[in-house]
């Protein structure tokens, strides 16, 4: 077996300066990375997984072009106390990706690897696959800087940025900002409070735009297939049409951001804290929009629709606490934040689908489904769930529709439907933190750092096969505690073989949803240098041996494997979503580093 | 010094000069885009050729089957077997469980509106491109074909439906109301007139075709879902017009033999089929009518009998589906049934196929003969001399066939004139004599006559579930003759969870949830 990656990578950058005449300076900035990577793969037919199937190999070549140009003229100047910086500047910026890959499978087991393409039958054997993606972004850029004696500093500046990913009608955004700040322990009355080392207010004001999609988002490509048979006796012919909803009006997301914060330094350094305040507030979201199939698709594959708010508080402090030749240096970091969805566009209040659930006023990602309250037991009364049985869920009837189809909330109809749909949990958390210390004793030292999330919910689909009983997936031990005649006490519905809508009509339900809080012990390492005294009879500068633990223990009522999860990384609206996700390891690592 | 200030302020200059809008053009290398398409006439063949994609597609009657879940598990002749394999969405038909969020439903909605957007595409494109005339106007006819048939589904099974008849650019079609059945079915009607030839504005569809295009619409199938789609609306006149126009294209027979029409190496030689979906089994383009009906194994006292049958029974017949063949010599029992003995094959270790002949009455056998008699009409076996991978078939399944339109005709003359006439009788028994076994004994199958009104339609509608049995035409055929109901849903007599709202399907959920339309609202009872 071979597998060997080559990567290489060229990461130049360029400059020339010139000062044209004095605090006047013209700048060119040229950067460019390329990176070029190859891996070659080949599995010899004795490899377990190839046998009966022959060998395989593969080239997989990628090259990654990325270029900058940065063209900026600053002027500075400085008269008594003030202090003024100007800066116009323009940047281009091109990146290019390709990739292509080449595939044998099935090769006899002499086949050498540099020539499988002529040992692999060009029909079923060899698969070449090319890819390409680029994108370009173009900016103008203006700013100015004031400052008077390192007391008042001012920013205002200005960007316009053109994107090639967006559609062709809105690829330019203009996006200003400004920030002041006052550094009060600069102030003359300031001077005799000794004990404060820095004190410093900030406040600022933004907007930023986003274009984080892939290319060719607002292009409606032709898919072409030739799987079409109109003659199947010999052949398949090509078929072709679009493969996503038009959309040539895609832009920029925006965010403004307001934050006004403090940093504070105090005892000559030992003590200092940093406290935030932001509320940022989006527009014209990037979103995958879900859309009726009356459009023919499923979804628009990239588009602009509402906005989110969110508010956020974050707070760190840190301190040496002891400073003599036992060390403890301590930091604690504690942060909220609040988000709510705030439009969905002009008359839209909601976009559902069973997965993912958007509601004005309500956070983003939050789960909808239907209120369980236990189990039908023998006996019980069943017209709201006409084909429920002893030990299936018995469901709320919450909400009703009016002619119109919609929802009359809190008006129960005496049938369990779409309407009875509620948020049933918000997987964004109340709060999180962090805290760190670290202990130094000679040569010894101790770092410990703790991680915690408090507040979320996690709608735990693993439940869904772990307890179904369905006999095609193996289940976990508290399977053994489901709805039997003999064991009513439980909230673990009856063992099924077959479908029915005893699930709920095919809706989430709160059965699922778990809270999701944990405290983390993340990381411990223990070190030990060698002293200076040691090192020099050797010749080395520098001698470390350590030992770290991470991950080693979770405080958690979560009954999945890992509360940190999120299956649909990619999908930013459904998020704590537990359906097989991988836990984080539990890794010790034992390491010697040594500098010379 | 100055000329240095000089080059720089040129590099800045030149930079600055690029043209903001060629730097920032956007074109995607790895594929064509829509504006780049439907410049050729190649492009606009491959246009129409989308949407055979679409009714070759899995959720149709492709690898998942879900039309025969809808039109067949929902009625009394098919049911899941016992020892089935894997087929719990088919369960949820059989038993009346599905409900508005499942996927089977969604997914033939969906596939229906991704046609008929396709439809409007090439419907709004392809008469700008410069092009043969006459292909021009048979694509646009195709694609009218594909848009009624894909209405036509969509009004049989749900009633009103959102209707539109342009492509979709952002969000124009996202938020449709429902249209009425009258307005659904006059689209159906205005679209397959075109190709039928009855506009002056185009002579209608080919006849027939060569080479490449066996499988593509012909004249005859716009006249024969025109027949299906008046029959449907009782339009009892109109119905029995458009039969005998295909009648007069002269082009259509039945097969001597009923199995001969569902034989794929028959498919392109067939007189009988009108419109088939095309397949082929090594292309991953597949019907799994044949592997899906095929038992998955049978034991004799606990030995499985072969390999040769392994198949994923999902679908078997009822005792009660099997026992309406209750007339002497019909073929088409002994043809659709593994009844009273089928034949069992195995490759022995040379590679020669040997058979064995196993008598269904077998007291050791399993699945028991007494549980459900399994289906053999589309078949497998022996397909390209056996060495087909099972379960890759290349059958065609039939959606409109010759036997259908005589039986059209029979039943639409017999509604229009209040009892059947000369007509109605000789279309019917042309169906019944080809039935026979023995086709010189006219004891077998016999020919009707002298029926009154009631007896005559009674007979119509027991011809069309022999004839067109396991075709996904029982279901439709209750539903439009308000014949559907508790007894009629239940499978030999095991009744499930039936209602008043199961004659329609349920709205999908999702559709409901993101269609912004007020006035758009979930069928009655869902």
């Amino acid at each position: 077996m071979e597998n060997e990656v080559n990567s290489n990578r060229i990461l130049g950058n360029l400059y020339a300066q010139y000062e044209l005449i004095e605090g006047l300076k013209f700048k060119v900035n040229l950067g460019a990375d390329f990176i070029d990577s190859k891996q070659v793969l080949y599995l010899p037919e004795t490899r377990g997984i190839r046998l009966d199937r022959g060998g395989a190999a593969q080239i997989f070549h990628n090259t990654n072009r990325n270029l900058l140009i940065e063209n900026t003229l600053d002027y500075t100047r400085a008269i008594e106390g003030h202090r003024f910086t100007f800066l116009v500047g323009q940047t281009a910026q091109s990146y290019e990706s390709e990739t292509s890959i080449l595939r044998g499978e099935g090769l006899a087991p002499e086949t050498r690897y540099w020539d499988f393409a002529r040992n692999t039958q060009p029909d079923i054997g060899l698969i070449a696959r090319t890819d390409f993606n680029d994108w370009t972004l173009l900016s103008y850029l203006g700013r100015v800087n004031y400052s008077f004696r390192d007391r008042y500093l001012l920013t205002a500046s200005v960007r316009w940025d053109g994107s090639s990913r967006l559609g062709e009608n809105n690829r330019w955004g203009t996006f200003p900002a400004a920030s002041a700040a006052w550094v009060i322990s600069e102030e003359s009355f300031f001077s005799n409070v000794s004990q404060v080392e820095n004190l410093k207010l900030r406040v600022g004001y933004g907007i930023t735009g986003n274009t984080d999609i892939g290319s060719y988002r607002s292009l409606v490509n032709i898919r072409t297939d030739n799987q079409i048979v109109l003659n199947g006796v010999n052949n398949v012919i090509i078929g072709a049409w679009p493969s996503s909803l038009p959309n040539p009006d895609l832009q920029w997301e925006r965010t403004a951001q307001f934050n006004v914060g403090m940093d504070i330094s105090l005892f000559k350094g030992r003590l200092s804290a940093t406290v935030d305040y932001y509320r940022k507030n989006t527009e014209e979201l990037l979103w995958q929009r879900l859309v009726p199939f009356t459009t023919g698709y499923s979804r628009i594959e990239t588009t602009n629709i509402g906005s989110v708010e969110n508010n956020g508080f974050e707070l760190g402090i840190s301190g040496d606490i002891l400073n003599s030749e036992f060390k403890w240096q301590s930091s604690v970091n504690f942060s909220l934040n609040r988000n709510k969805l705030t439009s969905l566009g002009p008359d839209i209040t909601e976009n559902v689908s069973n997965d993912e659930y958007l509601q004005v006023g309500q956070p983003v990602g939050v789960f909808y489904g239907l209120l369980t309250d236990g189990l039908f037991q023998v006996g019980d009364d069943n017209t709201i769930q006409p084909n429920a049985q002893p030990g299936d869920q018995r469901f709320l009837d919450i909400n009703s529709f009016d002619d119109q189809g919609n929802v009359l909330v809190g008006v129960p109809d005496g049938e369990i439907n779409a309407a009875d749909r509620t948020i049933i949990g918000d997987p964004n958390p109340d709060f999180n933190f962090g805290f760190n210390n670290t202990f130094r004793y000679k040569s010894f030292d101790l770092s410990i750092f703790i991680q915690g999330v408090i507040g979320n919910d996690i709608y735990n689909e693993n439940l869904n096969s772990l307890l179904s009983l369905d006999g095609r997936v193996n289940n976990l031990a508290d399977a053994n505690n489901r709805w039997t005649p003999t064991n009513t006490n439980t909230d673990i519905p009856r063992a099924v073989f077959t479908p029915s809508d005893n699930t709920g009509g095919g809706f989430r339900n709160d059965f699922f949803v778990e809270d999701g809080s944990f405290v983390r012990l993340n990381n411990v390492t223990l070190g030990y240098n060698l002293p200076a005294t040691v090192l020099s009879k050797i010749g080395l500068s520098n001698l470390r041996v350590y030992f770290s633990g991470q991950n080693l223990l979770v405080v958690t009522d979560y009954s999945g494997y890992d509360p940190e999860v999120n299956v649909f990384e990619q999908n930013n609206l459904r998020i704590g979503i537990d359906n097989g996700a991988y836990p984080r390891a539990r890794t010790y690592l034992l390491g010697l580093n040594i500098g010379f | 010094m100055k000329t240095t200030i000089k080059y720089i302020l040129i590099v800045f200059l030149s930079i600055s000069s690029l043209s903001c809008n060629d730097f920032l053009d956007e074109s995607d290398p790895t594929s064509i885009t829509l504006d780049d398409f439907f410049q050729t006439q190649e492009q606009a063949v491959e246009a129409i050729n989308g949407l055979y994609e679409i009714i070759q597609d899995r959720p149709f009657y492709g690898q998942s089957m879900n039309m025969l879940k809808i039109d067949e598990l929902r009625g009394d002749d098919i049911r899941v077997p016992v020892d089935p394999w894997n087929a719990n969405s088919e369960l949820t038909y059989e038993q009346f469980t599905f409900n508005a969020t499942d996927g089977t439903i969604r997914s033939v909605w969906e596939l229906m509106y991704r046609g008929i957007n396709r439809a409007n595409l090439a419907l709004e494109n392809i008469p700008d491109i410069a092009m043969d005339e006459a292909l021009k106007n048979r694509l646009l006819a195709e694609a009218r074909f594909m848009r009624a048939y894909f209405y036509f589904t969509l009004v049989r099974l749900w009633d009103d439906v959102p209707l539109t008849t342009t492509a979709s650019e952002g969000l124009n079609n996202a938020n449709l109301n429902n249209e009425s059945v009258g307005t659904i079915y006059e689209q159906i009607e205005n679209d397959l007139d075109f190709g039928a030839g009855r506009t002056n504005a185009y002579e209608g569809l080919n006849l027939s075709y060569e080479g490449d295009d066996l499988s593509r619409v012909t004249r005859g199938a716009a006249l024969g879902l025109l027949a299906r789609a008046y029959l449907y609306q009782q339009k009892w006149d109109l119905a029995a017009e458009a039969a005998r126009d295909v009648i007069a294209l002269g082009r259509y027979a039945l097969e001597d033999n009923y199995g001969d029409v569902f034989d794929y190496q028959n498919k392109y030689t067939n007189s009988e089929v009108i419109l088939h979906i095309d397949y082929h089994g090594d292309k991953s383009v597949i019907n799994r009518a044949a592997i899906y009906t095929e038992p998955r194994g049978f034991f004799v006292n606990e030995v499985r009998l072969n390999s040769g049958r392994s198949g994923r029974a999902r679908y078997a017949a009822t005792w009660n589906g099997f026992n309406a063949f209750d007339e002497p010599g019909d073929s088409r029992r002994d043809y659709i049934f593994l009844y009273p003995t089928f034949t069992s094959w195995v490759r022995d270790v040379d590679g020669n196929v040997q058979t064995e002949e196993i008598d269904v009455s077998d007291p050791g056998l399993f699945p028991p003969a007494g549980s459900t008699p399994f289906i053999q009409k589309y078949r497998v076996e022996n397909q390209d001399g056996d060495n087909a991978p099972r379960g890759n078939a290349n059958n065609a399944w039939p959606l409109i066939r010759y036997a259908e339109i005589l039986l059209i005709l029979a039943e639409a003359t017999n509604e229009a004139n209040s009892g059947p006439t000369g007509e109605s009788f000789d279309a019917i028994n042309q169906v019944r004599r080809r039935a026979r076994t023995d086709k010189g004994d006219v004891a077998q199958v016999p020919d009707l006559s002298g029926l009154d009104f009631n007896s005559f339609r009674e007979a119509v509608y027991k011809e069309r579930r022999l004839e067109l049995f396991f075709e996904g035409h029982r279901v439709p055929d209750l539903i439009r003759t308000g014949r559907y109901n508790r007894e009629t849903a239940s499978k030999d007599g095991e009744a499930f969870f039936w209602e008043e709202k199961f004659r329609l399907l349920p709205i999908p959920q999702v559709e409901l949830d993101l269609n912004q339309n007020e006035n758009f609202r979930q069928n009655d009872g869902w």
